[in-house]
């Protein structure tokens, strides 16, 4: 049964901020993370009649996202005619030291913590989800843009302590919110 | 001149609490939450959660979407939802 709708006028304001998390860590450049965008969101639009509603609009949009960024990945690698690995199996004294040199690196606690920070971002994204519009965009400004409160507050048209007071209702969502789904 | 009021109470000292963390609080802010903390179990748990999180948000090292690229995007929805409807 189809329980989740469609609305691509709303896709920018509501997954925006997620897809380029998602993409930006995977492509690590921000011109191609925001083409990828551009073209998921393209490609929605076209299959839109296959939108069952079984999966929520932003699980479907990651679908297409990661079928893109894949077909990214494809395209860089065929233009490069063969893929850059070079491990060296026999090489005199050194012989059986390949595995630990070639492969240890991937899986150091840098790759793992970068791994964990980007699991940890979308967390704090999917809860900015469930929280107030408004407020959500207002805390992303100032929490994740660094935003002056000045500007904030012309920009919305709220006086610092509306901002205060939402900000803090933020806050005290997110915490809890990640408090379930996060710790 | 007015002297500042000395004991705060619990919704100013988390207001005090949510400024301290983005370095907004004034000096008068930072004590009067120090004050208030000394003496209140419920916000010191506040206080830590809030410090917390932020210490959280840091390290996922979030990144928005510019207006500008995010009007981009709005404006190609737009023009392609356009042209399906008049097709």
């Amino acid at each position: 049964m189809s329980t989740h709708t469609i609305d691509p006028t709303k896709w920018v304001d509501k997954y925006s901020d997620y897809l380029f998390n998602y993409t930006i860590v995977r492509v690590n450049d921000r011109e191609i993370a925001n083409d990828l965008i551009s073209e998921t969101f393209l490609a929605g639009l076209k299959s839109m009649e296959n939108f069952k509603g079984e999966a929520s609009e932003r699980t479907w949009l990651i679908s297409i996202l990661k079928r893109k960024i894949i077909d990214h990945y494809r395209k860089m690698n065929s233009k490069k005619g063969q893929a850059e690995v070079h491990i060296n199996y026999r090489d005199g004294e050194n012989d059986g030291d390949w595995l630990e040199e070639q492969v240890a690196d991937q899986f150091d606690k840098t790759a793992e913590d970068d791994m964990e920070n980007t699991e940890l971002g979308m967390a704090i994204l999917d809860c900015l989800e469930k929280i107030n519009s408004k407020h959500a965009e207002i805390f992303k400004m100032k929490t994740i843009d660094g935003v002056d409160t000045e500007v904030i507050c012309k920009e919305f048209d709220i006086t610092p302590s509306n901002l205060w007071v939402i900000i803090h209702r933020a806050r005290t969502a997110l915490a809890a919110c990640l408090e379930q789904n996060w710790f | 001149m007015q002297e500042e009021k000395k004991y705060i109470d619990c919704d100013k000292a988390e207001c005090c609490c949510d400024k301290g963390q983005y370095k907004e609080a004034d000096k008068i802010e930072k004590l009067q939450l120090l004050e208030h903390l000394a003496e209140c179990p419920r916000c010191r748990e506040y206080s830590e959660k809030n410090t917390r999180l932020t210490e959280l948000i840091e390290k996922a090292k979030l990144k928005c979407c510019s207006e500008d690229e995010k009007e981009c995007w709005r404006n190609a929805i737009e023009e392609e939802l356009k042209k399906s409807h008049s097709e």
